[in-house]
């Protein structure tokens, strides 16, 4: 294929477009919602993976103590602690330092409980060795004297997994679902292009245009709809994602759910996606008229 | 030129539209067929330029043998011949001089290619001032001449045309035929499948006749046999 055809061949493809813009609009728009619908799914995926990840690797427990537990007290219990076993590290993490922090994400709202009015008790954080002997070693560390209480993320861990695998069920089938959807719809727009410049096909037939040529222009109009649709939908999930981690910090200040927008590799994803979607349904529409002869193709 | 040999084309259908035909037409000849409407002359000119394939017999067409031509060589064949139709089949959001460009695009042809040689073209059928019109504003008997250039620009060796004159005000269809007459005396072979007795009786050319999908006289023939 020469230069100057491969021009001219996508110049029609990009006219086509224009040409029959209610079309191309209509089908922009659903193939956009469905990247859209697909992009949401596995972002939420993605930073279920992460918040479990996360969840996962703080094996470190946070071990409160009672309130009337004095600091020498508190030193004690500390040592006992160190003492047990299962037991990899141990820091003493004060009252003062946890209304610290809760003053950083709150703000004014903990100014008067500072100091003597202070609610929070003393606590130590704890993390273990061999995760395989938690339980053994919960109920050692909450027989100790003085633990108030022990905050275990074991049983969040857990409802996330089971989250999460039933999200990645529901990706795979959205997925599935769209693509399909998407590479109807493409094909559809096309084939609608194709009746509509149906006496072109039949006069590029009947001058000698090879297949491969009368099929480029399509090609080039399918692709374009999907490289801006991915685009547009990849906008749209940004956007989306902002808003939701904007909103999930506003609730929730010190959390950690971990969501993350859309990131390099997944835009890629999209593109090609949008663009495959696009390939594959200008090819499959076009077979079925560069089967038949001009003739038959204008009778259409 | 053109070789049929013992050429039948049956339809799934069942019906038999071209029934043992025997033509052979040389290079530089000039060939009205002539048949009243189904007596197959249509079915003729797509079983030479392959849009239908023969039932039984051989068909040589340029040089070529049509039976044997795998599909990704039909487009390189069909290039070796013009077509002009009866219904032009101009293409309507192009203008005169896109629409012979056209032929020449979809070939891969250069756009210097195009810029030089469809004003030529268009000068041999006196379309040069239509250049930039649009195929509505113009008349039947122009819009024929456009097609016709477009069967032209890629300087075929055989121009078919299937009833050029059919939707074309009758005082100018002899124009039509004339300027196929002027394309053929410049070598190329020229054939027309037509009904109009009257308009082939105004040329002096050989005329083949066919009825039922089947050949029942030849001019040519019939010089061969008074002469002898």
């Amino acid at each position: 294929m020469k230069f100057n055809s491969v021009f001219y061949l996508t110049r029609e493809g990009l006219k086509s477009i224009w040409n029959n813009w209610v079309m191309s609009l209509a089908s922009t728009i659903v193939l956009v919602c469905c990247l859209f619908l697909t992009g949401s799914v596995v972002l939420l995926s993605m930073s279920l993976n992460k918040t479990l990840s996360i969840v996962e690797s703080k094996n470190n427990i946070t071990i409160h103590l009672n309130s009337d537990v004095s600091s020498e007290e508190a030193e004690k219990i500390g040592k006992r602690i160190k003492g047990i076993p299962n037991i990899s590290s141990c820091e003493f993490y004060s009252k003062e330092e946890a209304i610290q922090k809760y003053s950083k994400a709150l703000g004014d709202l903990m100014e008067g409980l500072k100091g003597e009015e202070n609610p929070l008790p003393d606590a130590f954080r704890v993390s273990m060795a061999d995760l395989s002997k938690y339980d053994e070693t919960i109920t050692t560390l909450s027989e100790l004297e003085g633990v108030d209480s022990i905050g275990d993320r074991r049983d969040i861990a857990r409802r996330l997994t089971e989250v999460n695998h039933m999200v990645h069920y529901i990706e795979v089938g959205v997925i599935l679902v769209f693509a399909l959807v998407a590479l109807f719809i493409v094909s559809n727009t096309i084939r609608v292009t194709m009746y509509s410049r149906r006496l072109e096909i039949s006069i590029m037939k009947s001058v000698g245009a090879t297949n491969l040529f009368i099929r480029i222009p399509f090609i080039v109009e399918g692709i374009v709809i999907g490289l801006f649709s991915s685009i547009v939908a990849i906008g749209l999930l940004r956007l989306l994602s902002n808003v939701i981690l904007r909103i999930l910090q506003r609730l929730i200040p010190f959390t950690n759910i971990a969501f993350d927008g859309i990131n390099g590799s997944m835009a890629t994803f999209f593109l090609l996606a949008g663009i495959s979607s696009g390939f594959i349904g200008g090819v499959i529409s076009i077979r079925k008229y560069l089967r038949k002869e001009a003739g038959k193709v204008i009778a259409l | 030129m053109i070789e049929f040999k013992k050429i039948t084309k049956e339809y799934p259908n069942g019906i038999c539209a071209v029934k043992d035909v025997d033509l052979y037409v040389q290079k530089g000849e000039f060939v009205f067929i002539l048949g009243s409407s189904g007596a197959g002359k249509s079915t003729l000119l797509k079983l030479i330029t392959r849009e239908e394939s023969p039932t039984s017999g051989s068909l040589i067409v340029n040089n070529m043998d049509v039976l044997s031509l795998k599909n990704r060589q039909i487009p390189y064949f069909r290039r070796t011949m013009g077509i002009v139709f009866q219904d032009f089949r101009l293409i309507s959001k192009m203008n005169i001089f896109d629409n012979v460009a056209f032929a020449m695009r979809v070939t891969g042809a250069s756009e210097r290619a195009v810029r030089s040689r469809v004003p030529y073209v268009l000068g041999l059928v006196d379309l040069t001032d239509k250049e930039n019109s649009r195929p509505n504003e113009l008349s039947g008997g122009e819009q024929q001449r456009v097609g016709l250039a477009r069967a032209l620009v890629n300087n075929p060796d055989l121009l078919i045309a299937d009833e050029p004159t059919g939707n074309v005000d009758p005082s100018l269809s002899f124009e039509i035929v004339e300027l196929l007459n002027k394309i053929n005396n410049q070598g190329t072979t020229v054939l027309m499948v037509t009904h109009e007795h009257g308009l082939v009786g105004k040329f002096n050319k050989r005329v083949v006749e066919i009825e039922n999908g089947q050949m029942v006289s030849d001019s040519c023939d019939e010089q061969l046999a008074s002469g002898a």
